[in-house]
């Protein structure tokens, strides 16, 4: 009888072994009832935010292909959906950060080139050129931007109103009234990254391009000067001024969470605070009974406002995927089903596609304050007051040493002439390989 | 040669352990050492460039160097603190009769409480702006309350490796509890019957009777100091300015974000030869001071 237990307990755990060391199950690409299936990878997000995802893309796409069976699967984060595309699985379509994180899966040969999909889609007549042009790796067309986005400045419009404070309408008008902020005790402007080391790369974004200038920012990224020259390093010093002198993130920011900067902004801890376009949903969401406004960066007397603009995220096809055209397809739909897109950005507070084809009317139905933020946008680009942000038009080695080092830089563990050799460094190592993004 | 059953039916057994070891251990570790003679980006083909990774970090990487420095501060940390809050408090709940289980559970809960949730929690009260410093306010402690625990790059890593330790030593003090209960009551009343204080009682019988344990505890904390990861990647993610960047942050880093995956497979066989090291060293150490391990 013992041994017989032996036998059977020796047996149960060979067979466990054996089901642990068994290839893993392949992911069916084909729906139930043999039906072509298509899997779009998405961020994660909470119930209420799938059912409102549900309404604007599930839905319409099952419309659409009702005989494909469309699912969004969610990822952690973008390593865990890299640990599965470098498997050799993953999902049809991959959401991709924007286009430093598709360069490196298209070096990788994981996602696909789609220049035929755009010519037999005439994607280059959808997409706004910069935007698109920022899609190019090599040449090759490997992701469609998702959502277009930029840096503004936000003012808490109680708080002015409280200390009769004026929206600054130049450099030198916020460098004055940020001292007087302080002066009375509230931060003049959030910022925290504690929980998001990068987050810096909203600000040095924002000051080369608003105070460094597009043209010497576009100037050294395609080669023809340098990151180290005067007109960024004294963009940048003045970014190392402000938060040593308190006025970004009140000396403290690395102790802040991302989380905490647009609490501090809507509970009027802080007055003001740089942030990209999108954090209008958050305020909305989790800060309704905030009364904030928004303008771009105050330029310095006598020049024009710059608007810093990126691409959020992008959309590419897995070369694993033994639905390339499908995929294709789908993807096209996505970006000229205009209706939903539409009702999306009114209802839902969702970013818009960078498309040409985008009109203003549409969304008059978001809050005033939001569709102000886009004419801004609009007339930005339309006036080509358009500036560079790192996570679209920067290498992305050059970018990751700039987030990582901001905060050494600010604390002094750095320096701001080692700061921009290093950064200078990558950027010629990538302008050597012709892996710097197309500037518009 | 005939082998007899007795002698294969012990494999039998055996045998599923160590496929499932060579699977999910001995496999990815020699992956790991082959990978790191490559660049790889973690999905692109790897390209093999021999020493060149572990030449950049033993000659370029200051981050390493910094990285390597952290991990030793937090060793030295993390095998005085927890284990004599540990030992202590596990001396004084064996005296307890009643209460015993009260306090093991008290001081234990923080151990299963998830790393995400404890890190989270304690850098909303490590808040500049709210949460302790609040409270220091109040009670008069201005210097204390403007302290920036987690964004003062002097502290930052003595702040996570306090949270650690409040997590840790829990863990440590129901280990030796469990030691001290298994050293033989006997021992102690001879030693009384021979004039033996409570201090000499400790010195003479406790300590040396769960000398095991001690063994034991010492090298897991060594090993675990060099590879701890959540509380840090949680809390600060190695900020600020370098000041708590540890090895498996940084492996982390270079892996996912920098996409240098072969030059983390770098950087993994060298945090592993390190703990090689250790772990010899300890095992010297231990024999010399009479902490053998069985």
């Amino acid at each position: 009888m013992r041994k017989f237990l032996a036998l059977c307990l020796a047996g149960s755990l060979a067979l466990s072994t054996a089901a642990c060391g068994s290839a893993q199950e392949p992911e069916k690409k084909e729906g139930g009832g043999g039906r072509e299936k298509i899997v779009i990878s998405c961020g994660l997000a909470d119930d209420s935010q799938v059912v409102v995802r549900q309404k604007y893309m599930d839905e319409p796409l099952k419309k659409a292909f009702p005989d494909v069976d469309i699912e969004f699967k969610m990822y952690n984060d973008r390593q865990s959906l890299q640990v599965e595309v470098a498997g050799g699985g993953g999902p049809d379509i991959l959401a991709l950060d924007g286009p430093t994180d598709v360069a490196e899966f298209a070096k990788s040969d994981r996602v696909l080139a789609m220049d035929s999909y755009a010519q037999q889609y005439k994607w280059d007549e959808l997409f706004y050129d910069w935007a698109y042009g920022s899609c190019f790796y090599n040449g090759k067309l490997y992701s469609l931007p998702t959502s277009f986005e930029g840096m503004v400045l936000y003012y808490n419009e109680d708080v002015f109103e409280e200390h009769k404070w004026q929206v600054p309408e130049t450099l030198e008008e916020l460098e004055a009234l940020m001292a007087e902020i302080k002066e009375a005790g509230i931060i003049p402007l959030s910022f925290g990254n504690a929980n998001y080391q990068g987050a810096v790369d909203w600000l040095y974004s924002t000051f080369t391009s608003c105070y460094g200038g597009p043209e010497a920012v576009k100037s050294a990224l395609e080669g023809n000067s340098k990151f180290t020259d005067p007109a960024i390093r004294d963009s940048l010093q003045m970014m190392v001024d402000w938060w040593k002198a308190g006025y970004i993130g009140d000396n403290s920011s690395q102790a802040v969470t991302q989380e905490d900067m647009i609490a501090f902004f809507a509970e009027g801890r802080a007055a003001m605070m740089i942030n990209g376009t999108w954090a209008t949903s958050q305020l909305g969401t989790v800060y309704p009974d905030c009364n904030w406004d928004s303008v771009i960066m105050p330029p310095p007397q006598g020049k024009d406002p710059i608007f810093p603009l990126a691409t959020g995220g992008g959309w590419s096809i897995n070369a694993n995927s033994p639905n390339p055209d499908l995929a294709a397809e789908v993807l096209n739909f996505l970006f000229t089903n205009y209706e939903d897109h539409y009702a999306s950005i009114v209802e839902a507070n969702y970013q818009p596609y960078p498309l040409k084809t985008f009109e203003m009317e549409k969304i008059k139905g978001v809050e005033e304050k939001v569709y102000e933020q886009y004419e801004m946008l609009m007339d930005a680009q339309t006036d080509n007051r358009i500036g560079y942000c790192s996570w679209t038009f920067y290498p992305s080695e050059m970018r990751v040493y700039m987030n990582e080092n901001t905060d050494s830089v600010f604390l002094d563990a750095l320096s701001l002439d080692e700061y921009l050799e290093k950064s200078q460094s990558y950027l010629d190592a990538a302008i050597e390989a012709g892996t710097v993004p197309i500037l518009p | 040669m005939k082998i007899s059953k007795k002698k294969l039916i012990p494999y039998f057994f055996i045998v599923p352990a160590f496929l499932l070891h060579a699977c999910i251990v001995t496999g990815p570790a020699l992956s790991t050492l082959v990978m790191s003679l490559f660049e790889w980006n973690g999905m692109n083909q790897a390209v093999f460039i021999g020493l060149q990774n572990f030449k950049e970090i033993f000659t370029q990487d200051k981050i390493v160097r910094l990285s390597v420095i952290h991990n030793i501060q937090w060793l030295l940390i993390f095998i005085t603190v927890p284990l004599f809050l540990g030992f202590t408090v596990a001396i004084l709940v064996s005296q307890l009769r009643r209460s015993q289980m009260f306090f093991r559970t008290v001081y234990f809960v923080p151990y299963v409480i998830s790393a995400a949730v404890a890190g989270k929690i304690w850098t909303a009260y490590m808040n500049p702006y709210y949460g302790l410093n609040q409270v220091f306010g109040k009670m008069g402690f201005e210097k204390l309350s403007q302290v920036l625990w987690l964004g003062d790059p002097k502290i930052a890593l003595c702040s996570v490796a306090f949270v650690d330790n409040w997590h840790w030593w829990g863990f440590i003090m129901v280990l030796f509890l469990g030691a001290l209960q298994q050293v033989d009551s006997n021992l102690y009343e001879a030693a009384r019957v021979d004039g033996a204080n409570r201090f000499q009682e400790l010195i003479h019988i406790s300590i040396p009777g769960i000398r095991q344990t001690i063994a034991f505890v010492l090298i897991m904390t060594i090993m675990w100091s060099f590879l701890t990861f959540d509380y840090v990647y949680i809390m600060t993610n190695g900020g600020p300015a370098n000041s708590t960047e540890i090895m498996a942050t940084y492996i982390y880093k270079n892996a996912f974000v920098k996409y240098r995956a072969g030059y983390a497979n770098a950087l993994c066989v060298i945090q592993s030869g390190i703990c090689i090291l250790l772990y010899f060293f300890q095992k010297y150490v231990s024999k010399k001071g009479g902490l053998e391990d069985d």
